[in-house]
């Protein structure tokens, strides 16, 4: 999966935002949104959010969890424990890119938040990093992340099938070669195994 | 006709129509045509931009374009001749001109709809319409009635009148039309109208603020008036919001291009406002360069260093070292207030460097036009990572350094010519300045270059070579800094008719043409005889 899909999937949340139109409801594929009032909030995706923001239309209500205070939280959090913690959202990743890119002026302290933000994604990849190191070397059989995001699962997804198979592989090979050793005749049967 | 009110008359009469969008091929044009399209973009209008060079170009890119479209918007090109009369459009076209060429062709003041003026500039002595146009149907009318003597009489007094008229006439028009010049920088039309229609935001005013310092940094219009011409700007800017996201602020800098990109030493030796008075050409020349450095307090090895990797100390102390300095050699003081755009997590940008910029994208050496046009589109970005403008200012230097040396080599040579009330000087084809002087943007830098190390007291003319045997001419007045008026556009056209000789005057900018160079000389003599 490209994170472009992830970004798809991600751009489905629901966000707030406050229109400087007005219209009637509009009845799209995936639901029916509005009345659009200038000046009054409301409830529409994400994308149709970021769309409506680039043609200036609209200003977007920062989403609870994008604050300074609240994110240091979780930042410490995540740098105390040993596991993942929960994330406020599940598509925290694609929210903030897609938030801070296009309306970083209705966020207060929108560099500050990039930055933490930032910071909490370097710590979690490198918890990954080592978590998927040990479930390596411990022979790759069983292993459990609880609160891993979708972007985060999808950044190990080409490694870690192609790590198992080349594990597997091995093990088969080692599997093969023992029976040969133990045998101590000369017959040309254990010789030519020997030899692939 | 002008447009009174730009909102309702201009903008919202183009939604929901299709547009061509004409623009002409230089920095104030290009950041007009970044606040248009943003502006096009908000509101779903579909549009047809053309970059065009001259005015052939714009007949061509007319034609080609014009089917089923019945706006069209030229920006910086078109309001010094005659449309209706060029391009030949049907009658429902309508053409809104945004230029701040001027004198603005009397035609298109007096044309009743199909040519609107977007900005109505108070400087301009337009003559008023009766003392140009003349309606003699109606006498010959109330001639008929009389008889015999007095019909002889009437006439007579009539062709009196007529010859006096006359007369007025064309007084007034040689006065009007006999400097070529600047108005207000048509981006600051463009964001004044983005703020009516509530688009304005960082990126209009970074626009707007590369509009502005454009003017000034190439002396297209006299200091005074760029800060007037700045005044909405900073209206603007006062009421954006200075939290943490891209900015524009008005903060003493340094007027140096480039110096921020590059070495101090580097920065220093290539400012065409003051460098010259240096001369540098001279062999004392290199030796009075470190003794201002070390007036400012600047050790050489930190001042040919990056600046980026200069000692943050020498950074901070940059202004007031250069304003205590530069008296003492009798220089220009080379600090003024100038606009800047913050970014969070990036070195401040000046606006100035964004100019130089923007011209070394439309001139390339190797760029093709167009090309290089989208790409100084894209330089003017405010978000992201802004790779057009990187490669527009390693461009940009390489056109400094080039200017540069030529001006060593034309003063140390003794190449700049006497001819009668003005100085010359011929780009010699084939050396390596020669590529990257091409345009009229970087030669005019030069000419400039050149008039400030002779103390400017004289016009200018430079000459360029172009393909096939044809080069470029272009004419710089006396004192440009202070009166940037331009009579060669009217010089030049009497002189080919005088001559004969078969000079191209293609560009819209008046003051610069294309001849084949066998009749350079001749040329020369001619108008060295005209301007005796």
């Amino acid at each position: 999966m490209d994170p472009y899909e992830i970004e798809f999937i991600g751009e489905n949340r629901i966000v707030s935002i406050i229109p400087n139109f007005s219209y009637d409801k509009i009845y799209l594929i995936c639901g029916e949104f509005g009345p659009f009032r200038a000046g009054l909030p409301m409830n529409v995706p994400l994308w149709l959010a970021v769309m409506l923001k680039q043609k200036q239309k609209c200003r977007i209500v920062a989403p609870d969890w994008m604050e300074v205070d609240n994110l240091e939280n979780i930042k410490e959090e995540e740098k105390r424990s040993r596991f993942f913690t929960k994330m406020p959202n599940e598509h925290y990743m694609v929210e903030a890119k897609l938030i801070l890119g296009a309306a970083s002026e209705d966020i207060p302290n929108a560099s500050e938040i990039k930055t933490i933000i930032k910071d909490i994604w370097d710590i979690r990849m490198s918890k990954l990093r080592t978590s998927m190191d040990a479930l390596m070397k411990s022979g790759g059989s069983y292993g459990r992340l609880d609160h891993l995001t979708m972007m985060e699962i999808n950044s190990v997804k080409p490694l870690l099938p192609a790590a198992m198979d080349e594990l597997l592989r091995i093990q088969m090979m080692s599997k093969k070669t023992t029976p040969a050793t133990l045998n101590s005749s000369t017959f040309s049967q254990s010789g030519t195994s020997q030899n692939t | 006709m002008f447009v009174e009110d730009i909102k309702n008359d201009f903008y919202n009469t183009l939604l929901g129509n299709r547009v061509l969008l004409l623009v002409h091929y230089d920095v104030d044009a290009v950041c007009t045509c970044k606040i248009l399209q943003d502006l096009f973009k908000c509101d779903n209008i579909l549009y047809t931009l053309v970059p065009v060079g001259g005015i052939s170009d714009l007949k061509t890119a007319y034609e080609e374009n014009n089917e089923e479209i019945k706006f069209v918007v030229l920006v910086n090109c078109g309001g010094t001749i005659d449309l209706v009369d060029i391009l030949q459009p049907d009658e429902d076209v309508i053409f809104f001109v945004l230029d701040s060429h001027k004198p603005t062709d009397i035609c298109n003041v007096y044309s009743d709809g199909q040519v609107r003026l977007v900005y109505k500039d108070d400087e301009e002595n337009i003559p008023n319409f009766d003392d140009i146009f003349r309606d003699d149907e109606d006498e010959e009318e109330a001639d008929e009635n009389l008889q015999g003597a007095d019909r002889l009489e009437a006439m007579v007094e009539r062709r009196r009148d007529r010859k006096a008229w006359e007369e007025r006439r064309h007084t007034l028009m040689f006065n009007y039309t006999q400097f070529s010049y600047y108005g207000k920088p048509s981006s600051c039309v463009a964001l004044e109208l983005a703020v009516r229609a509530s688009r304005n935001n960082a990126a209009a005013l970074w626009a707007g603020a590369v509009g502005c310092a454009a003017h000034s940094a190439l002396y297209l219009r006299p200091p005074a008036q760029c800060l007037l011409d700045a005044e909405p700007l900073n209206r603007c800017l006062n009421a954006q919001s200075h939290s943490t996201t891209a900015h524009v602020v008005v903060e003493k800098d340094a007027w140096l291009p480039l110096y921020r990109w590059w070495s101090v030493e580097g920065a220093l030796s290539h400012a065409s406002f003051f460098t010259p008075k240096l001369k540098l050409h001279a062999s004392s020349g290199a030796s009075r360069l470190r003794q201002l450095l070390a007036d400012m307090g600047f050790p050489l090895q930190q001042a040919r260093q990056a600046y980026r990797s200069m000692d943050v100390e020498l950074r901070r102390c940059l202004l007031s070292a250069l304003e205590t300095a530069a008296p003492k050699h009798k220089l220009p003081i080379p600090t003024r207030p100038t606009f800047l755009l913050h970014k969070p997590h990036s070195p401040p940008m000046a606006a100035l460097d964004a100019v130089y910029a923007i011209m070394a994208l439309i001139e390339h050496e190797t760029l093709p036009k167009a090309v290089g046009f989208q790409k100084a589109l894209s330089a003017l970005q405010v978000n992201g990572e802004n790779e057009p403008l990187k490669v527009g200012i390693t461009a940009a230097r390489r056109s400094l350094e080039a200017v540069a040396r030529l001006a060593h080599s034309t003063l140390s040579s003794r190449g700049l010519l006497l001819a009668g009330p003005f100085n010359y000087f011929i780009v010699q084809e084939g050396t390596s300045e020669a590529g990257l002087v091409r345009g009229p943007l970087w030669l005019g830098e030069a000419a400039r270059w050149i008039a400030t190390a002779t103390s400017g007291a004289r016009p200018i003319l430079a000459s360029a070579p172009l393909p096939d045997g044809q080069c470029l001419l272009l004419g710089l007045p006396p004192r440009y800094d202070q009166e940037p008026r331009n009579l060669f556009g009217a010089a030049f056209e009497q002189a080919a008719q005088k001559s004969g000789i078969s000079v191209v005057l293609d560009y819209v900018d008046t003051s610069v043409i294309v001849l084949p160079t066998s009749q350079r000389t001749q040329f020369l003599d001619a108008l060295t005889a005209l301007l005796a």
